[in-house]
């Protein structure tokens, strides 16, 4: 079954909900804020954001008013960052990442499709901001 | 982590292993040979083979030189069946195939990301059959020829 796992889909959430209130001049949001939003629990959220701030997707800040806030313009960052962050590389086969695992590789007749279609994926996530993603957001928003 | 699982992996390469017996002679295949050329065991063939069969992409025939073989041609069996039989869906997401999954769908802009991910997923997949998978190998192998 190839699948995200909630890693991903939540997390990418979190980082489009950052991105909300970024563009609405908020300074940081509290993650009750964000688990009210976006119906995921703060436990979750706690655990997810870990790696986002370890790799400066997100920064916090201490004290009142604090909170968590983007660290960098939705604009500068590409979807495809957040997932990999979050799930790890997203090849569909591990042979496609890593040479030393499997000795057949070079034969492989399956192995191109398995890199090309991991290539495909990549580059989609690689092809969207998190800018893009929030407007395509408020745009469904309006429509509804 | 988006992974294929081995039963996709190894049943498309079962499946390649038929496409390619297939071309040359037209013939059924034991497991034990398809087991020795792809270095996969027979237990886990048989295992993988077996929705194979229910979804009618091979089949089997008893006897004497019997085995089992592709139930159509390669170029007429595309590699989004085979995953379908062995992997399920290509969603990467399970919103995208379940409407009612979640009833945030409406507003979420990641699901629309998710679908169109999955779609290029099962299109690419979908377009690709077992023909073009052998005419790309030739390819590769001549041109590893004209180098060598």
């Amino acid at each position: 079954m190839l699948k995200l796992s909630t890693k991903g889909r939540y997390g990418t959430r979190l980082m489009l909900n950052l991105a909300r209130h970024h563009a609405e001049g908020e300074e940081s949001v509290i993650l009750r804020n964000i688990s009210t939003e976006e119906d995921i629990s703060i436990r979750y959220l706690e655990q997810i954001i870990i790696p986002l701030k370890i790799n400066n997707l997100v920064k916090s800040t201490r004290g009142a008013g604090g909170g968590y806030a983007l660290n960098v313009h939705p604009s500068k960052v590409k979807l495809l960052e957040i997932i990999e962050i979050l799930e790890g590389d997203i090849s569909l086969v591990d042979c496609v990442d890593d040479e030393d695992c499997c000795e057949r590789r070079k034969d492989c007749s399956t192995f191109p499709l398995w890199k090309e279609a991991s290539k495909l994926l990549k580059d989609y996530f690689g092809s969207i901001t998190l800018q893009q993603l929030l407007e395509r957001a408020s745009q469904k928003q309006k429509k509804k | 982590m988006i992974k294929l699982s081995t039963k996709g992996r190894y049943g498309t390469r079962l499946m390649l292993n038929l496409a390619k017996h297939y071309n040359d002679r037209k013939e059924a295949i034991i497991l034990k040979s398809v087991s020795d050329e792809e270095e996969i065991s027979i237990r886990y063939l048989e295992q993988i083979i077996i929705p194979l069969k229910i979804s009618k992409l091979v089949k089997s025939i008893r006897g004497a030189g019997g085995g089992y073989t592709l139930a159509r041609k390669p170029a007429e069996i595309k590699v989004s069946e085979i995953l379908q039989a062995l992997e399920g869906t290509c969603c990467l997401v399970d919103c995208v195939e379940d409407e009612d999954y979640c009833d945030r769908v409406n507003i979420c802009a990641t699901h629309d990301i998710w679908e169109k991910a999955s779609t290029l997923l099962h299109d690419y997949f979908d377009k690709t059959t077992l023909q073009d998978l052998m005419t790309q190998e030739k390819k590769k192998k001549a041109k590893a020829k004209a180098k060598a």
